[in-house]
């Protein structure tokens, strides 16, 4: 993609924006009913949608490096070397520090004083780099289970993560009510996972930039005729297999009925894929063929996937989604910037070690180049109500640990990103006293325009919104 | 049968980071903690102090540890803290047949693609179809609910095989013959049925549920019949019915908590457990004629289903499984220090040789228990010849290294590298593996906020760096448990090739075995740790728990006590011969029988 060439959402047209699933085939392109609608079937009169993406990179950050580190509980914003590839969009950018994932600790605010295992209070399941990452947008703590790589046994999380709970109140009318994209994705289960639709259901992210493309952009090349067919049969079959479903739960107990009600969840969501099954965009030119999960490929397969990501989020197939730059307790190498070492033992180096510390810094910095990239593209973006895309999103974007060398699940090194329609008051890294995380997913809540939001996550954690971060 | 287990054990107090803590102060310990409970120092330090398991007794893997034999199940004590849990017995007392929970299992990527051969033969393009395979926890045990994702793969795949048998007119055929004169719809019905009964694992006999299958195959039959099949096929081939393993069971009580399977359901869990594969004809034959109705009609299938082909890879999938051998796949090796590892041809031989290994274990080497410790045999090709100072052709070749260099699984290259970090050997991963694979024990999890770890030097040996984890005492309670056991294996680097000298220092392999039930105390080097692993009962019992899990696709809890106690007589039986599994667990409770459904049920 063209990083600088500006979209004009009010003017971009495309012959596959009437179809708009199977009833819109019966509407004729003359029909008045599309004069006011615009090329996403959205109404120019409405204000522009919201839009939410979880980010995600691993084995913490280097603190100093990351933080500005002046007192002060609101200042105004200056990045730091690793965030130094976001100056162009700084304006639109929150630094929050002295969050803390507690969750991954406590049950309730306080009870360990942090110090996990301190007397009287059992640890929960999983090691540090395997807790981050099922904490991050969940606000609660990974299951029991078998996991056992990085310090396990651990498995899943044990609620809904903060994309799918926004998915469920926004992602109804688009073909995807959620998008998961990752790059070079490998490791034990827990370790591959930030987005959750509810305990011990993890919304497991494609890595495969081939595998997404097929998914976003399925029957593109199908004629209006064929595409009315498929949708009408599809439609046949996901009608028998809710039948099929429901006759079957009868004759169950209640632990398989769960599992087959969450199957249901899935056939519904291909069936909203369905009514809303219109591609209104070109799809993305993709590359020949190449081995994904190459080490070297990663850098080639972040580019694909952010442009995918971004695409599908301007031509509004969905308004939430995940990204995840590898696994938690990532193994993968940088040698595209020089550096031709492991990110995880690497991490481990003492602080005092300059010369790991600043290979650090650099894989660091890369991710922000990439991130920048991203903003970039949706920054030239204007909406059918004439306002910015990046000013209707709220981009958060975090880490597992606060720092790889002692695995504190303090001091995540998170950045929002976007204003969420004007509700937050960017330029600024705000510093926080020892909160948890749990109150930052509230406020993403609420700035997503859920005010009834009071708590997230594990509820003796939360204490309610951060304070001073809206307008 | 007397109580399985009569060790008591009592709360103990250590010392640790300078405080008194009471062992299992309200630490919600449930699990394989029975061999460790003696081991106070782990508990009670607030770095080790952890939820070893769950913490709650619905959880999924609340038994994971249900000791037997010995070690004593530790339950939860409620959160109340200050007071030791107390100690259940597992007993098998009066044998009151009790199945535990059978779970919906969805089938796994194996099995789909099997299932799929038999009922449609050859599919192209059905790799591709159902995407990528998800990397799964040991042996699958955990299993989460599905995914959108996933059923947009089965819905692909289903199209794919639907497209495939009716794009064939032999195929289509076969599956689905309609001579002129009979009505379509009673062609389809037939297709439902015989088809139904091979893709569902079941008969297909109510008629309302016939007749929405016909339904389905109506809208299609608007284009034409083959199209009609085509869509009928779609649907069942997402239906539940065929994604999952279905187990209903039947009204014949076996006791209060146990239920007899219909003989279809016998047949799948035999099918799947034994092949990874659906009834085929023979075993189809044996529910028609009601030969599955009984344990010993059920025991008399093994002998020819372990005769299969199939049958006769299981105990080595199993020990694939156990040993972590797929993940060499995607390990990773510092490519600057070890480039012969990035090639998949080097990964793919690692693999192999441990196939081969195992095969020759069972096959020629007897297959006991004792061998997969003590076996002096190694297998190199061209590859990996040099791990043994010979050259190695494109086939493998066998080789006995009787300098005590060679022992069994614990030597294995594979393993090895696979309990070994990016640029060194690892003490801790190969301390754990022991702890975890081999003695069933489950460690608790690492601490937040630990000091960092010592920096990789030149000249400094791998042991060397490790000697904060005896000086800190926040890291030695655990630590204590993992590197003096994982000190044996420094004769191995991090690819599993033998070594005298590490950082220019000459290996010091001595270690030391603490908290077990019956291999405690020192050894120098691996040849050593083997000869305590090989007699060792507790050994001996986490590999029937281990089988147990494999096979039964979940972790044996309290209720399995009768069944596990079957399983573990069954072995010694067979002179701890791992070919004798099988056999040993289809006899169990567990396999025979599931609990009755709580909900109403539909004649």
């Amino acid at each position: 993609m063209n990083p600088k060439e500006p979209i004009d959402l009010r003017t971009t047209v495309s012959r596959r924006k009437l179809l708009g699933g199977l009833g819109a085939l019966t509407v004729a392109v003359s029909s008045p009913i599309w004069k006011a609608a615009t090329v996403f079937g959205q109404d120019a009169n409405a204000k522009a949608a919201k839009r939410f993406i979880g980010m995600f990179s691993a084995n913490g950050t280097i603190q100093k490096s990351f933080f500005q580190q002046d007192a002060g509980t609101d200042l105004p914003i200056s990045l730091m070397p690793i965030l130094k590839p976001l100056e162009m969009h700084k304006d639109k950018l929150l630094v929050l520090n002295g969050l803390h994932m507690y969750s991954t600790v406590e049950n309730d605010l306080g009870t360990t004083n942090g110090m996990e295992g301190a007397d009287g209070v059992a640890g929960k399941p999983g090691g540090p780099h395997m807790k981050g990452p099922g904490a991050m947008l969940t606000g609660g703590s990974l299951l029991p289970g078998s996991f056992t790589g990085s310090g396990g046994p651990a498995g899943w999380a044990d609620r809904i993560s903060v994309d799918q709970y926004i998915a469920s109140r926004i992602g109804k009318d688009t073909q995807f009510p959620s998008l998961e994209f990752g790059v070079r994705i490998q490791g034990q289960e827990p370790l591959r996972v930030i987005s959750y639709k509810g305990p011990n259901q993890p919304n497991t992210a494609v890595d495969d930039p081939f595998q997404m493309y097929a998914r976003i952009f399925a029957n593109a090349n199908l004629s209006d005729d064929q595409l009315k067919k498929l949708i009408a049969e599809r439609q046949s079959v996901l009608d028998f297999l809710k039948d099929d479903i429901n006759r079957l739960e009868t004759r169950l107990n209640a632990e398989d009925k769960a599992k087959l009600e969450a199957h249901l969840g899935g056939i519904r969501g291909i069936e909203q894929g369905l009514a809303n099954s219109a591609n209104v965009c070109k799809p993305l030119m993709m590359p020949a063929k190449y081995d994904v999960h190459a080490m070297d490929k990663f850098p080639v397969a972040s580019r694909l996937q952010l442009d995918l990501m971004i695409l599908a989020h301007k031509c509004n197939m969905t308004k939430v989604s995940t990204y995840m730059w590898a696994n938690a307790d990532s193994w993968q190498y940088y040698p595209w910037v020089g550096v031709n070492e492991e990110h995880h033992t690497l991490s481990h180096s003492g602080d005092s070690d300059a010369a790991a510390t600043q290979k650090l810094i650099t894989i660091n910095t890369w991710h922000s180049t990439e991130f920048n990239y991203m903003l970039d593209q949706f920054a030239v973006v204007t909406e059918p109500d004439g306002s910015n895309m990046l000013d209707n999103m709220l981009i958060l974007w975090g880490n597992e640990l606060g720092a790889g060398n002692t695995h504190t699940y303090k001091n995540i090194p998170w950045v929002i990103a976007g204003t969420a329609g004007g509700r937050l008051k960017t330029g600024r890294q705000v510093n926080y006293k020892d909160l948890p995380h749990n109150n930052l997913l509230v406020s993403v809540c609420n700035a997503m325009g859920f005010d009834d939001v009071q708590t997230f996550g594990i509820p003796g954690v939360c204490t309610g919104p951060l304070m001073g971060l809206t307008a | 049968m007397g109580p399985l287990t009569t060790e008591s054990e009592v709360a103990n107090s250590v010392i640790c980071a300078g405080k008194t803590t009471s062992l299992l102060n309200k630490s919600r310990l449930v699990g394989s903690f029975g061999p460790l409970a003696g081991c106070a120092v782990l508990l009670a330090l607030p770095a080790c102090q952890g939820n070893l398991i769950g913490s709650s007794d619905s959880s999924p893997t609340v038994g994971l540890g249900a000791t037997f034999g010995g070690g004593g199940q530790v339950t939860q004590n409620g959160g109340s803290g200050g007071t030791a849990p107390a100690i259940t017995t597992l007993n098998c007392t009066g044998h009151i047949a009790d199945p535990g929970p059978s779970p919906l299992q969805l089938l796994s990527r194996e099995q789909y693609l099997n299932t799929v051969k038999e009922l449609a033969g050859d599919v192209a393009g059905i790799e591709q179809a159902l995407g990528d395979d998800v990397a799964a926890s040991a042996f699958g045990l955990v299993q989460p609910d599905v995914t959108q994702v996933q059923l947009e793969h089965y819905q692909k795949a289903a199209d794919t095989i639907a497209a495939a048998i009716v794009g064939n007119p032999a195929s289509l055929n076969k599956l689905a013959p309609c001579t002129q004169g009979i009505a379509a719809a009673e062609c389809a019905k037939n297709v439902v049925q015989k088809f139904g009964t091979l893709a569902y694992r079941a008969p297909i006999t109510d008629a309302a549920d016939i007749d929405r299958h016909v339904q389905l195959f109506t809208i299609g039959a608007a284009t034409s019949y083959a199209h009609g099949i085509e869509m009928l096929l779609r649907g069942m081939l997402q239906s539940p019915r065929f994604l999952y393993r279905v187990e209903i069971g039947t009204t014949e009580k076996v006791s209060d908590t146990a239920v007899k399977l219909s003989a279809s359901e016998v047949a799948a869990r035999l099918s799947y457990t034994l092949w990874d594969s659906p009834p085929n004809d023979q075993l189809n034959q044996a529910v028609a004629s009601g030969a599955l109705t009984t344990k010993e009609g059920v025991g008399a299938q093994l002998a020819w289903m372990l005769q299969d082909a199939r049958g006769q890879k299981l105990v080595n999938r199993f020990l694939e499984s156990w040993m972590h051998i797929g993940a060499v796949d995607n390990l990773v090796k510092n490519p600057d220090l070890y480039p012969e590892f990035q090639s998949a041809t080097f990964r793919t031989s690692l693999q192999g040789q441990a196939v081969a290994f195992f095969d020759d274990l069972l096959t020629k080497q007897g297959g006991k228990l004792s061998a997969l410790f003590t076996s002096p045999t190694v297998f190199y090709n061209k590859d990996l010849g040099g791990y043994y100072g010979v050259t190695g052709t494109d086939v493998f070749q066998s080789r006995q290294l009787t300098d005590g260099t060679a022992v069994g699984i614990l030597t294995l290259p594979a393993v090895l590298a696979v309990q070994a970090k990016p640029n060194e050997s690892s003490p801790i991963y190969r301390g754990r593996f022991v702890r975890e694979a081999l003695l069933c024990q489950q460690l608790p999890s690492p601490p937040a906020n630990i000091p960092a770890a010592p920096e990789v030097m030149p000249g400094v040996s791998t042991r060397e760096r490790s000697a904060q984890h005896e000086a800190n005492p926040t890291c030695s309670g655990c630590h204590q448990l993992l590197d003096p056991l994982g000190f044996g294996f420094e004769n191995y680097d991090t690819l599993g090739r033998y070594r005298t000298e590490d950082g220019s220092k000459p290996i010091d392999a001595s270690g030391n075995v603490v908290s077990t039930r019956d291999m405690d105390g020192p050894f120098n080097g691996v040849a050593e740790l083997a000869k305590k692993l090989a007699a060792s009962g507790e050994v001996k019992e986490c590999v029937t728990r281990q089988w147990f899990r494999y096979a039964m696709g979940r972790f044996e809890q309290p209720v399995d006590g009768c069944s596990m106690k079957s399983l573990l007589d069954g072995f010694d039986a067979a002179g701890q011969s791992l070919s004798a599994l099988p056999q040993a667990i289809v006899q169990t409770d567990a396999f025979l029988y599931r609990r009755p459904i709580d909900a109403q049920v539909k004649p």
